[in-house]
């Protein structure tokens, strides 16, 4: 995922620069990527859903269509454009109190925007099946020990 | 039964500890006091206190049968529900401090001896945490004690029935194997 930050959106249809993959619209419960914000701040913050991205694995984001992208009123949103709700950097707390580091990186899928796995800085790998939520204070993952 | 190591913590070292959602992973509270019922050695639950930047008195209390989990850096619970008004708590959460205080208590032998001091009660964590023992203040140092319902309290003194003094460690990770054992021989006493 950290690999892909900052990567320039293009529109399929016009060729037009949209943006840039800022941040990672995870769902609460930490199993996929819904959106990516490419643009703007606070409540003009602009995204892209999943389901409107034709690749990602190349050196351009590539979206089917420039109008694709949208503001966002979810009170969510907002909180991952300015930076609050970010998976990346995320502490990583397990459902019995303890902390485990903070998220390194995240692989994902990238047809269907699944997350796969977690890396940790302290260098563990957590499955996917583990995690329980993604909020503004951790991301909670069941016990792995790690 | 085993002599397993159970996970302790001082009560005092829950006080401040974020209360985190596992629904949600949301940081809705703060520890402010461990409410502890003192004459039944029982852990009741907890008062909380607001995150963020006003910090203060949640006006809310949650009960230790609503933990998930205890560790050292968080209170677990399922979902903000957890986290419920005084007025539809047990009525220890809604009003702490009605029973006595263990704290300071002399702790006595059963020989008479005084050990030392109540300076802090020792809770096993986990997903269901209850109240193992006292930490008592002696002129040597710390000394860990486990609690049972032989032990007697006045608020001013708490006496030790004299089966649980074998069970004293100056340590506390050696103390959650002797509560294990402590328990094992309450158990045994049971069915004897």
């Amino acid at each position: 995922m950290k690999s892909v930050l900052g990567n320039t959106v293009v529109g399929v249809d016009d060729a037009n620069d949209i943006g840039l993959v800022k941040h990672f619209a995870v769902s609460p419960s930490g199993d996929r990527i819904e959106r990516v914000h490419v643009d703007g701040r606070g409540k003009h913050a602009v995204f892209v859903d999943w389901d409107d991205l034709e690749s990602f694995g190349g050196d351009r984001v590539m979206v089917t269509q420039s109008s694709a992208i949208a503001e966002s009123d979810n009170q969510r949103d907002g909180d991952i454009a300015r930076g609050s709700i970010d998976i990346l950097g995320s502490r990583v707390l397990d459902t019995a109190g303890f902390e485990h580091g903070t998220v390194a990186d995240v692989d994902f899928d990238g047809d269907s925007g699944k997350i796969e796995s977690v890396r940790t800085s302290g260098g563990d790998s957590i499955d996917a099946s583990k995690i329980r939520s993604l909020g503004s204070y951790a991301l909670v993952v069941e016990p792995y020990g790690g | 039964m085993s002599d397993q190591q159970l996970n302790l913590m001082r009560a005092s070292d829950v006080g401040k500890l974020p209360v985190v959602t596992i629904d949600g992973g949301e940081d809705a509270a703060e520890i402010r006091d461990v409410v502890y019922d003192a004459e039944h050695h029982d852990l009741i639950g907890f008062t909380l206190n607001k995150r963020g930047w006003f910090r203060g008195t949640l006006n809310a209390t949650l009960a230790a049968s609503d933990v998930s989990g205890i560790g050292r850096d968080a209170v677990m619970v399922s979902d903000e529900g957890c986290l419920k008004a005084p007025s539809s708590s047990v009525a220890a959460l809604a009003r702490p401090g009605d029973d006595l205080d263990v704290m300071g208590n002399h702790v006595v032998a059963s020989n008479g001896s005084v050990i030392g001091r109540v300076v802090d009660v020792i809770i096993e964590t986990g997903a269901h945490p209850r109240a193992v023992g006292y930490e008592v203040e002696t002129a040597d140092g710390s000394m860990f004690i486990p609690s049972s319902a032989q032990m007697s309290i006045s608020g001013d003194n708490l006496v030790v029935p004299a089966e649980a003094e074998e069970f004293f460690r100056s340590d506390l990770v050696g103390f959650g194997a002797s509560v294990s054992s402590f328990r094992n021989r309450l158990d045994d006493s049971a069915t004897s």
